[in-house]
């Protein structure tokens, strides 16, 4: 996105500042609507923000880096989040991830080059007893075991462009 | 109130922790992230106590002294929980050293050095034998670590000025961003990232000169590990000495912790607590630099044949006696800098009068707020008082700042403002500039400096009806119109309303206990009508006010000047009279800002420092620095310091007051003689009573500052001051796009400027860049650094651009400070942009950029 775009974003989109005081309580809540928009936190908007809550560049980025929800990097199209917490990790989580992460030729953390996939990995759900889980754009996948990963990927894609 | 630690009984009073209770009966509880200035974290948890009653274990570095309590620090079981606690932290910090087995004998036998390096143990870590984890690790005696060792391999942050951060050795106590945040109000760093993966960092890990740093060093003083030095200080040894003193740069006046090896000053810390909260980066980084460059002068020199040779004392002193003899009294002047101490000035002022019997006397502020006030309230018989205390800022409930950045000016004062601000008080502030404290502001005006003067006559207007003075005060010119046309050229800068803003500003003041905080930042040639329209405002408001940005001893030279009745010639006059032929000769003793292109026949320098008219003079005489002598200087807020000298290394530099006796008996034989600084301080007690305290019987070895004594302030009733001089005042008139803008900087000593000569505030002052709105630099194809040509008539100036929202469009914003302006052809082009006064009105040329 180029900085134009961004800083238009930011200083004109009334939607993303909508209904917000214009201080630091509204951070958090402001990043989740950036990032729900976006898909991640452009630097370029970072200081616009600090500007308008009256907080410096390098607060908000403490918060943005505390947070799992926010990322620094553009996001793929389909977020794959397998769960590395103690159940799921005892049940094979590290094992699916790693089966993940060679289907798609990147490291957790990482976006695939055509910007179809990120996957991630986090400490526990909160949903232990269906171990171990694997949430594809916000659905759960209980259970999951290591030969399901192809299949579970292919639908993504497929219903990503059922909606297009 | 009383409270039961390990048995023992302790009687306390007022709200303090546990911990503090603790500290100052002398009992020791382990705590790293304990810190007085900072509100309680708990996060070390080192310091975890028993309290009988209380289940599970307490922080007392966030635990409130009651009475009665009864509290356990030492039991079996919090020394293996604090065992633990540490062992975890040290598997992530070099630990080689702190649990070697050879430890005691190291220093002395060096056994295992060898085998240790930076990674791993203590030996090159710039903290070693100050470290707080040192003495914690020594004091829980631990001797082995059960947990696996890990080195983070941060790369070591090295590109900012000052000082490095190697974040292996952070132990993320959060000091550094605690003050930053809570003390500073910078924020600049903050905890990034979680979990195993904190640490402390910067917005997308930019450089601090891109954060907002004020590079006070605060970080650096409070962080209890090496994982923040100076670095200045690497490959120095130890200090052998410490000196406290008074650090000669601004009229704040924080004490200095001098470091000093084989006399030589290595660096400075601050000295006490208010120090460390307050300081700037020119006392904290720039005191070595001051005495130690390349500039210092340390021969006298005469001019022989045209040629300026080294000389003797005596030959020089007679030589330039002997001249400054054959000149009549009204043609020689003197010229002195508000950072010459108390003696020196007054026996420079003895110079003068009895011995060259002139009253031709300039400051090298020459409009010096101080020195204004003084005149001003002399002449209007009314008291103002400029004293202050802490306490007079924290009971502020509305502070209004104009007159340059206070978070650079004079940070000391910003971090109590900011302590005011957090409990409640509004801020107000009237710049031109976007400055750093914006967003702590609840109003903030933004006009040119042209228009200051009627948006404080606005506010004054407002008031004066309130109280049914306006007939008296407000001249019949504008009690129809009001004053508001005036401000009409502020609307533009300040699109949501200005009239509104101004209104706003005075319920504020009017409802509120309020304070003025004026810095040196305003256009120079109207500083005397902007003092009057604040003294009324300051009295109509029944308001504080504190001038800010002052040079070390402003407020102890207008002091002595106003005592005596001195009021210096404007330098407009001096200057004239030179041109004219009338003033023939010119001692000077600082810088000389405003000197035209015509120099005297005869020129005698006194300076530390060779400068820019070190060519024009006849004599040149190395005076000492005054880390090298000591003095007295009176802060800004009327506390008299008396400081001892931090270095003994002369040469052939002497202390101005010693040039100005000898030169007084070579021209008056009844002059009087002085021996030390302390006869002369005797002399000055019938004029100066609070010096008597101030005066020691081993005058020599001064080792403490001495801050016994308050300047006394002359009694007088309210007087508010006619605005009629306001009628002939419209400001500037500025004929093309471009307005010049000036932001006044005292970053010298003397005729120093301190960008000169240290590299690393030559990078965060960018004192040569011309500073740009975004879209000005858009507009005219230029990014940050890329050169620009100004031009004006057949002038012009090769600059460079530094882009900054912070500047508003259509304005160049400059840097300049007194020893800047005639060497740096942007202050003879900028001078040179306005033309004199017509009608009150200065005028600025065109100019345009190529
Ligand atoms: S030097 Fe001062 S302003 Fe800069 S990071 Fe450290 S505490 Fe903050
Ligand atoms: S850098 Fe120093 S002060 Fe800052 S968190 Fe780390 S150890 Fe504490
Ligand atoms: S220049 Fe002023 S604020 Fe800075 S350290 Fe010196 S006295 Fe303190
Ligand atoms: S461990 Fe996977 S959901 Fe809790
Ligand atoms: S000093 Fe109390 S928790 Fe760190």
């Amino acid at each position: 996105m180029s900085c134009l775009l961004i800083k238009k974003m930011a200083s004109e989109d009334k939607e993303i500042f909508k209904g917000l005081e214009l201080n630091q309580k509204s951070l958090i809540h402001l990043l989740h609507r950036i990032q729900a928009q976006y898909g991640y936190i452009p630097e370029e908007v970072v200081d616009d923000i600090a500007e308008r809550l009256k907080i410096t560049p390098s607060e908000i980025f403490g918060i943005l880096t505390f947070y799992k929800a926010f990322a620094l990097e553009p996001r793929g199209k389909h977020l794959v989040t397998i769960c590395l917490g103690t159940a799921c990790h005892v049940r094979g989580g590290r094992q699916i991830a790693e089966e993940a992460e060679r289907r798609l030729g990147i490291k957790a953390g990482e976006t695939t080059a055509d910007r179809q996939f990120t996957l991630e990995t986090v400490n526990c759900l909160g949903c232990c007893a269906i171990g171990p889980v694997v949430v594809v754009d916000g659905v759960y996948h209980s259970h999951v075991s290591i030969d399901q990963i192809e299949k579970i990927l292919k639908k993504a894609t497929e219903k990503g462009d059922e909606k297009n | 109130m009383k409270i039961k630690i390990n048995e023992q009984e302790i009687q306390f009073s007022g709200s303090k922790t546990i911990l503090e209770v603790a500290r100052e009966k002398g009992i020791y509880i382990p705590s790293l992230c304990d810190h007085p200035l900072l509100k309680p974290f708990g996060g070390c948890r080192l310091c975890l106590v028993e309290i009988k009653g209380v289940k599970g274990y307490v922080p007392a570095c966030s635990r409130e002294a009651e009475d009665g309590l009864e509290v356990i620090t030492n039991s079996p079981v919090l020394e293996e929980m604090r065992r633990q606690t540490l062992e975890l932290l040290l598997s992530e910090h070099p630990n080689a050293c702190l649990v070697c087995r050879e430890k005691e004998k190291c220093e002395e036998h060096k056994i295992t050095i060898r085998k240790v390096d930076e990674v791993t143990g203590c030996i090159f870590c710039p903290k070693n034998n100050h470290c707080e984890l040192q003495k914690v690790v020594q004091y829980l005696g631990i001797e082995k670590i059960r947990f696996p060792s890990s080195y983070r391999g941060i790369e070591i942050i090295r590109e900012d000025p000052f000082f490095d951060r190697n974040y292996n050795l952070c132990i993320l106590c959060g000091r550094c961003v605690r003050i930053c945040h809570e003390v500073r109000g910078a924020s600049a760093i903050s905890f990034v990232f979680r979990g195993s993966q904190t640490v402390i960092g910067t917005a997308y890990n930019k450089p601090l000169l891109d954060c907002g740093c004020q590079f006070c060093g605060a970080c650096v003083d409070v962080c209890p590990v090496g994982a923040l030095t100076e670095r200045a200080l690497r490959g120095e040894l130890e200090a052998e000495k410490e000196v406290t003193t008074v650090c000669p740069y601004c009229s704040q006046a924080c004490l200095l912790k001098i470091k000093v090896r084989e006399e030589r000053i290595l660096g400075a810390e601050p000295a006490n607590l208010e120090s460390l909260g307050g300081m700037c980066v020119r006392g904290r980084f720039l005191i070595r630099d001051l005495v130690d460059n390349p500039y210092r002068l340390f021969k006298p020199y005469l001019r022989i044949d045209g040629e300026l040779r080294e000389t003797g004392w005596d030959e020089a002193l007679d030589y330039a006696a002997s001249k400054l003899a054959s000149y009549s009294s009204d043609e020689i002047a003197l010229i002195l800098s508000p950072h010459l101490s108390l003696e020196d000035l007054y026996t420079l002022i003895l110079l003068a009068q009895q011995g060259l019997k002139t009253n031709n006397i300039t400051l090298s502020t020459a409009n010096d707020s101080f020195l204004i006030i003084e005149k001003l309230s002399q002449e209007n018989d009314f008291y103002l008082p400029l004293n202050y205390h802490p306490q007079d800022l924290a009971e502020a409930r509305c502070i209004f700042i104009l007159g340059g950045d206070l978070t650079v000016l004079q940070p000391g004062l910003w971090v109590e403002v900011l302590r005011a601000v957090n409990q409640g008080a509004k801020l107000i502030t009237l710049d031109s500039v976007g400055r750093p404290y914006d967003r702590f502001s609840t109003i903030n005006l933004k006009a040119l400096p042209e228009s200051w003067p009627a948006i404080l006559a606005r506010l004054i207007e407002l008031a004066a009806r309130k109280e049914g003075v306006f007939e008296k005060i407000i001249p019949p010119f504008f009690q129809d119109e009001g004053i508001k046309t005036l401000t009409r050229a502020s609307e533009a800068f300040n699109p949501d309303g200005f009239e509104e803003k101004i209104e706003e500003a005075f319920s504020l003041l009017a409802h509120n206990k309020s304070v003025f905080l004026l810095g040196p930042g305003f256009w120079p040639f109207h500083r005397a009508e902007i003092l009057s329209l604040l003294l009324n405002l300051v009295q109509l408001f029944e308001a504080r006010l504190i001038l800010f940005g002052q040079e070390s001893n402003s407020r102890g030279a207008s002091a002595l000047l106003g005592r005596l009745k001195l009021w210096p010639l404007s330098p407009f006059d001096l200057n004239r009279q030179i041109t004219s032929g009338k003033i023939k000769a010119v001692l000077c003793f600082g810088p000389w800002p405003f000197l035209g292109p015509e120099k005297p026949p005869f020129l005698l320098l006194v300076e530390p420092y060779r400068n820019h008219f070190s060519n024009s003079a006849e004599v040149l005489l190395p005076a000492a620095t005054i880390l090298e002598r000591g003095g007295t200087f009176v802060a800004s807020n009327g506390l008299i310091k008396r400081f001892g000298k931090a270095i003994s290394r002369l040469n052939e530099s002497r202390p101005d007051w010693w040039i100005g006796l000898q030169l007084g008996c070579r021209l008056n034989p009844d002059f009087p003689i002085f021996a030390d600084e302390e006869d002369i301080l005797r002399t000055m007690v019938p004029l100066f009573p609070e010096l008597k305290n101030l005066i020691t019987t081993d005058s020599l070895e001064l080792k403490e500052v001495l801050t016994t004594a308050l300047i006394e302030e002359k009694k007088g009733k309210k007087k508010l001051i006619n605005l009629s001089f306001m009628e002939n005042f419209f400001g500037i008139v500025r004929k093309g796009v471009w307005r010049l803008l000036i932001e006044f900087s005292i970053d010298h000593y003397r005729s120093l400027p301190l960008a000169l000569v240290n590299r690393d505030f030559r990078r965060i002052r960018l004192p040569k860049r011309v500073k740009l709105h975004p879209e000005e630099a858009t507009k005219l194809r230029v990014a940050d650094g890329d050169a620009i040509k100004l031009k004006k008539g057949k002038q012009s100036l090769e600059t460079r651009v530094k882009i900054s929202s912070r500047v508003p469009p259509s304005v160049l914003l400059f840097s300049l400070g007194l020893a800047y302006f005639p060497e740096d052809p942007a202050s003879l082009f900028i001078i040179s942009s306005f033309s004199r006064e017509e009608k009150g009105s200065l005028i600025q040329e065109v100019i345009t950029i190529e």
